[in-house]
């Protein structure tokens, strides 16, 4: 089965509806969640199964509260996937990089958005479009961002292909003029 | 009284009507990465390298060339197969064979391209770099393969004989001294025989003199391109084979190895090739990732009486962020300057260069950073 096939799977079995708002795949973790709730699934162990429910009525919590949330699992995870790696390759951990970038919409053109980070080195500027914003919804200028960079090494999952692989490129052996090269 | 003057008169006179030897060597602004363009004896136009990512950066460097007044190469060189060295490679060469431009000789190094290219599959390079790799090689077969050929094929290793151009004016050899083909064969068996998945390939970097002997003195420079210590000694090497009158090779230009690594540079020994005579140039192009040129290297090479232009000049220090390897152009980074440099050589003007604002003074090495340890 796909992971995507699983994850909607999942999403079904907890009652997220069909078109979860966010998924992620952390090792051999799942997590499918709405605005409601989290899951996180082992797919090794399908009847495992968390649902974390951020609050039985939507009005309870805020927008920024459930959003806290949602990274504060995330960050959870990270950190139990880290020390499980940890665990099981010895004292040194897998390398991983977490950075922070604190950031303000400085224009909305269109589907286009600019966002400028501010960083010690000085303004560093992106620009985003319309698809890449959950619902297509976007920001507005002046609205201040937080980009979270998490950069982790993968295991190399063994690619047959990848490894038989011989180029087609024509070979240029004997095709190179001989003699005094002259322009 | 006024006899002098007619004879400093009648002795320009001459000088003007005589050719002159001249060569122009510019190094375009392409972000991280090397793209050198030199144009032989006022006529004759290289291309050595390219970085040229889609976007601006490519825009600019095609206006740069119709600026220039290039309608063909007559030599385009790909030194050695990283991807900072022929991005855009392929639509400068699909450029250059449209609308009555041409292109003369693609010069390769000799290792297979095809060899390259399995190696980068298996050793996952990027999927962007060894499709643009593999894209490039296939255009250069088609061209060779049409009828007549609309490119010449020219594979360059220390051994390998120069390119010459040459008129009523003289005579300016580029001629190939590295990698040696002993070198190239032990990078051959180690990757690409062995599988050894570390990128030895700065090692297969082609090294370019570009000599120039005339009656009013001469001209010599060095394209490095990324070659390390041991290839940059061993260039040396060739080169006093070549020229045996000189025992120790001195240079007006260099083109600084491997966007001025420190790793390139420590025992390399290149700051000693200065000639001692003149002013002389060491000119740099950003590396990789921002981080280069070394912080040393550039001390290194002022110390030792070079002028060092940059193409990309630090105006701050800056600490690295992964959030910058999203970006790929340097005018987005508002803490550097980006210039197109341009070095000049006649045999009656010797050496000039611009602009001004390129060349880096020592207090602001202290922008950069260095990996000495």
């Amino acid at each position: 089965m796909e992971i995507i096939e699983q994850i909607q799977e999942y999403v079904v079995r907890a009652k997220l509806g069909e078109h979860p708002q966010m998924e992620f795949q952390l090792g051999e973790r799942l997590l499918a969640g709405s605005m409601r709730k989290n899951v996180w699934i082992n797919p090794n162990d399908l009847c495992h199964v968390d649902v974390i429910v951020f609050a039985d009525d939507n009005s309870v919590l805020s927008l920024e509260s459930k959003a806290n949330a949602t990274l504060g699992m995330w960050e959870k995870s990270m950190v139990h996937l880290l020390s499980s790696h940890a665990a099981s390759a010895g004292p040194h951990p897998r390398p991983c990089i977490k950075e922070s970038h604190r950031g303000v919409v400085s224009e909305v053109s269109g589907d286009q958005v600019e966002i400028t980070y501010e960083t010690p080195a000085g303004p560093l500027r992106q620009i985003y479009r319309k698809e890449q914003f959950d619902g297509g919804i976007l920001p507005n200028e002046g609205d201040d961002v937080e980009a979270k960079v998490t950069i982790n090494v993968l295991d190399r999952e063994p690619n047959v292909f990848e490894e038989e692989f011989e180029s087609d490129i024509p070979s240029f052996e004997g095709r190179g003029i001989k003699g005094q090269a002259r322009i | 009284m006024t006899f002098p003057a007619s004879r400093a008169e009648a002795s320009k006179d001459k000088l003007e009507s005589e050719p002159s030897i001249k060569v122009d060597i510019h190094l375009f602004h392409c972000g991280q990465g090397d793209t050198v363009i030199l144009n032989l004896l006022g006529k004759k136009w290289v291309l050595i390298d390219c970085n040229l990512p889609k976007g601006q950066i490519r825009n600019e460097f095609f206006q740069h060339v119709s600026s220039l007044g290039i309608n063909r190469l007559d030599l385009v060189c790909l030194t050695h197969p990283h991807d900072d060295h022929y991005t855009g490679m392929e639509e400068v060469l699909r450029y250059f064979n449209a609308e009555g431009r041409s292109i003369g000789m693609y010069c390769v190094g000799a290792v297979e391209p095809r060899l390259i290219h399995t190696w980068m599959k298996r050793r996952n390079c990027p999927k962007s770099s060894a499709l643009a790799y593999e894209r490039l090689n296939k255009y250069v077969d088609e061209l060779l393969k049409s009828k007549p050929p609309r490119i010449k094929l020219f594979s360059a290793d220390a051994n390998s004989r120069p390119v010459i151009v040459a008129d009523d004016s003289g005579e300016v050899q580029l001629h190939p001294i590295a990698p040696s083909p002993s070198e190239s064969r032990t990078v051959l068996q180690e990757t690409f025989l062995l599988g050894r998945a570390k990128d030895k390939l700065n090692k297969l970097s082609i090294v370019l003199a570009l000599l120039i002997r005339s009656k009013k003195g001469g001209f010599s420079g060095l394209l490095a391109a990324d070659t390390d210590a041991v290839g940059f000694r061993s260039a040396m090497e060739r080169l006093k084979e070549i020229e045996p009158t000189r025992p120790k090779p001195t240079f007006d230009f260099v083109k600084v190895a491997h966007h001025g690594s420190w790793d390139s540079h420590d025992g390399s020994g290149v700051c000693e090739h200065r000639r001692p005579e003149v002013k002389c140039v060491a000119a740099i192009s950003a590396g990789r990732m921002g981080v280069l040129p070394d912080r040393e290297v550039l001390k290194d090479f002022i110390n030792n009486n070079w002028t060092v232009l940059v193409t990309t000049k630090r105006l701050a220090q800056g600490t690295k962020y992964a959030l910058e390897f999203f970006g790929q152009n340097p005018n987005d980074y508002t803490y550097f300057q980006a210039s197109n440099l341009k070095i000049a050589w006649s045999e009656d003007r010797q050496l000039e260069w611009s602009p001004e604002e390129a060349q880096i003074s020592l207090p602001e090495i202290e922008n950069y950073q260095t990996v000495r340890t």
